[in-house]
């Protein structure tokens, strides 16, 4: 129950794995390298990481059949799904035979008639954790407003895993959250994507093969932050140099890693003792890390000139914009943002609530995906990510109102398969089929619909929440007013 | 508002909003006591009415209207003390100001023909007939015999509704919402005290906002524009969204009191201080209410609050006004009603996150309470048994209930929180009076809201269930003319439609 029969050795490995990914560097790649095969082998440089790969767990095998599927590609209105080692082992048509043979004798089959199945929700920005409820003082652990530029920082390292926010977003069927560092500065550091799962530490609830994220901001907020302290940024154009700067100091500090790298080459032959490297700055590496394409980068960025002045900044410093957030004028570069395959992640409705949101439309995402580009709608807020479910209900009945064509398969796909294209995550969750992260929620009507309500939550093929034993209460909210006793 | 507008953006949170520029205090509501008293020779008015034993509050309040007057603005330009006078001399049946423009005549017939009709009392009426004659209901039931002169609109297979009404809101009171040099909700100047009773939204209120056609595509007819901050924020203007044209219905609708935790977090002042200036104020008014003479003449102990404010909150004391009071915490809920009981004063709550642990106290008190459904979160420690299920519990215990998006820009999405309170448990015919006929009798609102014979002409026309999220606005009629739901966004989306870069 709960994530208590995932396979602990899985866990382990999963906890080490972490050790050096966390601070985004591995010392192993330190050592210089020796002779091997006649040839030099240079040393790695410090940033450039192995890539991840998900754990492999075991888990019981549990068959949902006979619900409606909505996996956005299409609806099948007498599914079944299975689930086995946390992955998919099955998903389509009810098929007796399939079942009979994928159903281990150890198995539980559950009859879903009448209710509905989608992959797991997933939101693309979040700041759960890091500004968690309630919001004292303490808690808010979002911005390190200190300087304009922090890429070092992590949001990993400030979210608190007993935020009560995280297990009523795991209630709404939301499976996967992407966590933010907030938008005061230019560069607000590394974000992380996590499961839903409740545990005791982001180690635990990080998504292994997810990859990282860099948070940039453009646009009022780190003006406002820093022009109010009379410090730079106060500006729009100031914002643009001091993030050319920050990525100029990258690209220099490459050079002496390069320089090093160079002498060290020749070092073992011509220098002894070997030369030093340069002292390590962890924030200018999270830049190269993004500019080689390790880490993706997500923009804060309301205006549409404002984003096409992102992407030409984008080009001079050789780094790929994955998707822009908020993004309220997406719909007037939409096509701009299709040729260079660059995502949008944003609200159905909010506007107004400063000036760069006064042009937001409600017809964004419908506009979006007409134009293919890929979009999500996302919350960055405790309460929307409650009910994504319906707000790209409201998405696509603004879009059909307009006569802008979107249908259901696309509007599902703004908030599991093209939200897991922004995050990077798209090979391993966002849909129902086969070899997938058995991630799935199991709602009690359509999930277009207002009166719908979760039943159950699944996270990597384990039940992770299930409407008729309530929602998991954080440790914070144990004997609190309100709080049932579980 | 402040709640929603902090959860915006992450950066928000961590940085207040720049400094606001320094406003002059606003006169009050010129047709309220405050307002005729705050001038010369409305005062000597008020002299003479109280020599004839004649309650001045008689004259402020638009309940004592003729009819006619639903199609014109109230509560402005009254600036000469002239009118003042006009309005003392005249009978009440026929007390209009000859400077202001004549009502243009409508005798119009709309007949909307085929619909579902959901009557607030719960009541549904399929294949039924709405007509409406100068602005309001002339018939409300099945179909028969459609008036010859009536245009005809055809509705087969819709639900018609009556239009909504919006509670605490910033509508007309604020464009963007992080820009001061565009808000009027509140002084703008954190320095003004926090005690401005007299402080009047419908001063501010703007019809020409974009934020209006907005509202009308969430069914919003009427709205309850509502001024924000400090511990005594200021009166409410109760406004009619109206079809091409919002304007004021009465200004000083309510006063509005904030004890929640952004309120005392704004005022730097925890709840038991927020309670002793608000009995301080309280006492102030009772000892200027038994003696008004003496006040003006000097002759009665210095009083903390101001005159103005004195002259606001005496409408209180007397349950001509009520109180809104924003508060969360069970224990908070008990207390002001305990607080404002004594007084006598009429209490709405606002907010109340945990009003369910203590409905039965709020039912026997008679308290109405205006809430957002969508609020399940310990956001405060004042709030700690938030819950979805708020709603519902509160209406098992018989309290009446309102419903508010706390915000002025996304007041469309009233009836999606509806629609929540709906799957959380409440029932269908309470979640729409929420919406009409129950806001309409607590802050009497003329004619109501009720979809009746001899409600306010306010129709929505929706292609299904109001309260679904894939349903929408068809039509919407405000007072019988039929609204232009053309917004600025609509606007901008038909330009983008055509020329993509």
């Amino acid at each position: 129950m709960l994530g208590a029969d995932r396979c602990l050795g899985a866990c382990t490995v999963f906890l080490l794995g972490m050790l050096g990914a966390s601070c985004g560097l591995s010392t192993a790649a330190m050592v210089p390298s020796t002779e091997s095969s006649g040839q030099i082998e240079l040393p790695a440089l410090p940033w450039q990481l192995e890539e991840e790969l998900p754990l492999a767990y075991s888990t019981r095998t549990v068959a949902l059949a006979h619900g409606t599927m909505m996996s956005g590609v299409g609806t099948i209105a007498d599914s079944l799904i299975v689930m086995r080692d946390g992955r998919i082992a099955y998903a389509g048509p009810f098929d007796s035979e399939r079942l009979q043979n994928e159903l281990a004798p150890d198995g539980s089959l559950i009859d879903i008639r009448g209710l509905y199945v989608t992959p797991g929700l997933i939101d693309t920005h979040s700041h759960m954790g890091v500004y968690a409820m309630p919001q004292v003082r303490a808690h808010a652990d979002g911005n390190e407003a200190t300087s304009p530029t922090t890429p070092g920082v992590y949001a990993g390292d400030s979210f608190w895993p007993q935020d009560p926010a995280l297990s009523r977003a795991l209630a709404a069927g939301v499976t996967t959250v992407h966590i933010l560092p907030g938008s005061a500065n230019l560069i607000g550091g590394r974000g992380v994507t996590i499961k839903l799962q409740p545990e005791t530490s982001l180690e635990s609830m990080r998504f292994v093969g997810a990859p990282y994220s860099l948070k940039m901001a453009c646009g009022e907020n780190p003006k406002r932050v820093y022009g109010q302290r009379h410090q730079p940024p106060s500006t729009r154009m100031g914002s643009v140099l001091w993030t050319r700067n920050a990525f100029q100091d990258a690209l220099e500090y490459r050079q002496k890693f390069l320089d090093w790298q160079q002498k060290h080459r020749s070092g073992p032959e011509h220098v002894d003792p070997a030369p030093s490297p340069p002292t390590r700055d962890f924030g200018l590496e999270t830049l190269l890390q993004a500019i080689e394409g390790a880490i993706l980068v997500q923009v804060h960025c309301y205006r549409a000139d404002e984003m096409l002045r992102m992407l030409d900044l984008a080009d001079e410093f050789g780094f790929r914009v994955r998707a822009f957030h908020h993004a309220v004028e997406a719909y007037k570069i939409r096509e701009v943002l299709a040729s260079r395959h660059v995502g949008v992640s944003t609200w159905f409705d909010w506007w107004g609530f400063k000036a760069e949101a006064y042009d937001a439309i409600f017809e964004t995402l419908p506009l979006l995906s007409e134009a293919r580009v890929r979009a999500a709608l996302h919350s960055d807020d405790a309460m929307l990510v409650q009910r994504l479910n319906q707000e790209v209900a409201k998405a696509m009945t603004a879009g059909r109102i307009a006569d802008i064509e979107v249908d259901r398969e696309a509007a599902m796909r703004w908030i599991t398969a093209d939200a897991a294209w922004i995050l990077g995550i798209e090979h391993l969750v966002g849909t129902l089929e086969e070899g997938k992260m058995a991630d799935v929620t199991v709602w009690n009507a359509d999930p277009f619909s207002v009166y719908a309500s979760v039943t159950q939550v699944y996270v990597d093929g384990v039940l992770a929440y299930a409407a008729s034993e309530g929602r998991r209460p954080s440790d914070f909210e144990l004997g609190q007013p309100g709080t049932k006793i579980q | 508002m402040n709640q929603p507008n902090s959860a915006r953006d992450a950066a928000d949170r961590a940085d207040a909003l720049p400094e606001r520029r320094i406003c002059p205090l606003r006169r009050g509501d010129p047709w309220s006591l405050a307002g005729v008293a705050s001038r010369p020779l409305g005062r000597l008015c008020l002299a003479l009415l109280w020599a004839f034993s004649i309650d001045p509050m008689e004259f402020s309040t638009f309940g004592s209207k003729p009819r006619a007057q639903l199609s014109i603005a109230h509560a402005q330009d009254l600036e000469s003390p002239a009118s003042s006078i006009q309005r003392v001399t005249r009978s009440r049946g026929e007390s209009r100001d000859a400077r202001r423009e004549p009502p243009v005549p409508d005798t119009s017939k709309l007949a909307l023909v085929g619909g579902t009709l959901w009557f607030p009392s719960g009541e549904v009426l399929t294949n039924g007939l709405v007509v409406i004659q100068e602005a309001q209901i002339s018939y409300a039931g099945p179909l028969r015999p459609i008036p010859s002169d009536a245009v005809v609109v055809k509705v087969e297979g819709k639900v018609l509704t009556p239009g909504f009404f919006a509670l605490e809101t910033g509508i007309g009171l604020a464009e963007i919402s992080a820009e001061p040099s565009t808000r009027d909700d509140s002084p703008g100047n954190d320095e003004v005290d926090p005690i401005r009773a007299a402080f009047s939204a419908a001063d501010g209120f703007n019809p020409r906002s974009t934020l209006i056609p907005v509202a009308r595509t969430g069914g919003i007819t009427v709205a309850l524009s509502t001024p924000t901050g400090g511990l005594i924020s200021g009166t409410s203007a109760l406004t009619d969204l109206g079809a091409d044209s919002a304007r004021i219905l009465r200004a000083g609708a309510a006063l509005h009191v904030q004890l929640d935790a952004p309120g005392l977090s704004a005022l730097e002042g925890t709840f038991p201080l927020a309670l002793m200036r608000l009995r301080e104020a309280l006492d102030d008014t009772r000892s200027h209410v038994s003696r008004p003479q003496a006040y003006e003449q000097n002759a009665l102990r210095a009083l903390r609050t101001s005159r103005l404010d004195l002259l606001c909150l005496a409408e209180v004391l007397g349950k001509r006004r009520p109180i809104v009071a924003r508060v969360s915490r069970a224990a908070d809920i008990l207390r002001i009603i305990e607080l404002l009981k004594a007084y006598g004063i009429r209490l709405i709550l606002s907010g109340a996150e945990e009003g369910w642990m203590v409905a039965d106290q709020i039912a026997a008190a008679e308290v109405p309470v205006i809430l957002k459904p969508l609020t399940n979160q310990p956001t405060s420690f004042r709030e700690l048994a938030s819950s979805y299920e708020n709603a519902a519990r509160l209406h098992e215990s018989g309290v009446r209930l309102m419903f508010t998006t706390y915000d002025a820009h996304s007041v469309h999405n009233l009836r999606q929180e509806a629609g929540n309170a709906i799957r959380a448990g409440l029932p269908r015919e309470v979640a729409l009076q929420a919406l009409t006929s129950t806001p309409a009798e607590v802050f009497g609102l003329e004619y109501g809201l009720t979809l009746q014979r001899g409600s306010r002409g306010d129709v929505a026309v929706w292609s299904a269930d109001p309260f679904e999220v894939t349903s929408h606005l068809e039509q919407l009629y405000s007072g019988g003319q039929r609204v232009d739901l053309t917004t600025r966004q609509s606007m901008l989306r038909e330009r983008y439609r055509r020329r993509s870069p």
